[in-house]
């Protein structure tokens, strides 16, 4: 019972949103970089997975790497952040319902994730993206809306307002 | 809880909003930029000279030569990839790298009776490439136009 408690304090714990947060940051940011400025091959890469129909595919290979880079540096900057969190568990749930797709339907193509298209995708792709679901639903649950460092950054300015405001009777 | 919960999915919202927002300005902006509504159409869709230059004009889609590589070397469709008959199936792997399967594609050949174009157009369509039209005309009479052409191997 006292375990169980001792890791419902741990998942609720706001250094391990921290680190959450600033991982899948770090993954979203990258996994944008490769697709933002050339979203043809992206829209191929979306395209062999036969989900969307083809009048989706360009669209979406256009404005989804935008939504991960701001997600991404949502998440690292503390603005919107559980917002950010939602959004990344989104994204985490979209991606692994496409891949399980795929892989169910027998589908030999490239993962289309971080701009490869080298490797035949498989089940071990699954990980990160299972992982980034995790990830998006406890900084969902447990971050501020205004966090780490923005939020300590706009304190201090603030703070430092303050100190040098003159008072009324000097 | 729930007010919680609303307020970030009001963020997430935002988040998107901004997001697609600035990926529509980059697709705009950008010289790598694609058309949103991807195109299709059936393999050997021909298209006549003008709508042919038209295309080349806009620059979206790729000029692919279905003539032997001797004809290509001595002339050929400014931009133009040379994808000889006999020799596609070896470069299958080097196109998938080159052309993305989304882009739309124009085939040609020598026109009048060639139909080199046509059988490369349908192979092209079975290997996943979604738009792959035939330039009727040929190259002749794109020539003979004056439209842009260049020889030499590509760069």
């Amino acid at each position: 019972m006292s375990a169980a408690r001792s890791f419902g304090r741990l998942l609720g714990d706001r250094r391990l949103t921290l680190v959450l947060r600033l991982a899948a940051g770090a993954v979203l940011v990258y996994a944008s970089l490769d697709t933002l400025l050339d979203p043809q091959p992206f829209a191929d890469a979306i395209d062999d997975y036969r989900i969307l129909p083809l009048g989706l595919v360009n669209a979406t290979a256009v404005v989804l790497p935008w939504v991960e880079l701001v997600t991404g540096v949502c998440l690292i900057a503390g603005l919107w952040t559980p917002g950010a969190g939602l959004a990344t568990a989104a994204l985490a749930a979209v991606y692994t319902g496409a891949l399980t797709s795929a892989l169910l339907r027998g589908l030999e193509i490239g993962c289309g994730c971080f701009g490869d298209g080298g490797e035949t995708l498989s089940w071990t792709d699954l990980w990160l993206r299972l992982a980034l679901l995790a990830a998006g639903v406890q900084i969902l649950a447990t971050a501020r809306f205004f966090d780490w460092p923005l939020a300590a950054v706009s304190s201090r300015a603030s703070r430092g307002r303050r100190a040098t405001r003159p008072t009324p009777d000097a | 809880m729930r007010q919680r919960f609303v307020r970030s999915l009001a963020g997430a919202v935002a988040i998107v909003l901004v997001g697609g927002a600035l990926g529509l300005l980059a697709n705009a902006v950008s010289s790598a930029g694609i058309p949103l509504l991807a195109s299709e159409a059936a393999p050997g869709t021909a298209i006549g000279l003008a709508a042919g230059r038209q295309v080349h004009r806009a620059g979206g889609a790729a000029f692919v030569d279905a003539r032997p590589r001797d004809d290509y070397l001595a002339g050929h469709i400014e931009g133009a990839l040379s994808v000889p008959l006999g020799e596609r199936a070896r470069e299958l792997g080097e196109l998938r790298r080159e052309l993305p399967r989304t882009r739309p594609l124009v085939a040609y050949c020598e026109g009048g009776a060639c139909t080199s174009a046509f059988e490369l157009s349908a192979w092209l369509a079975a290997n996943g490439w979604r738009d792959v039209s035939v330039l009727a005309d040929g190259y002749p009479a794109w020539e003979a136009a004056g439209f842009p052409v260049t020889q030499g191997a590509a760069p």
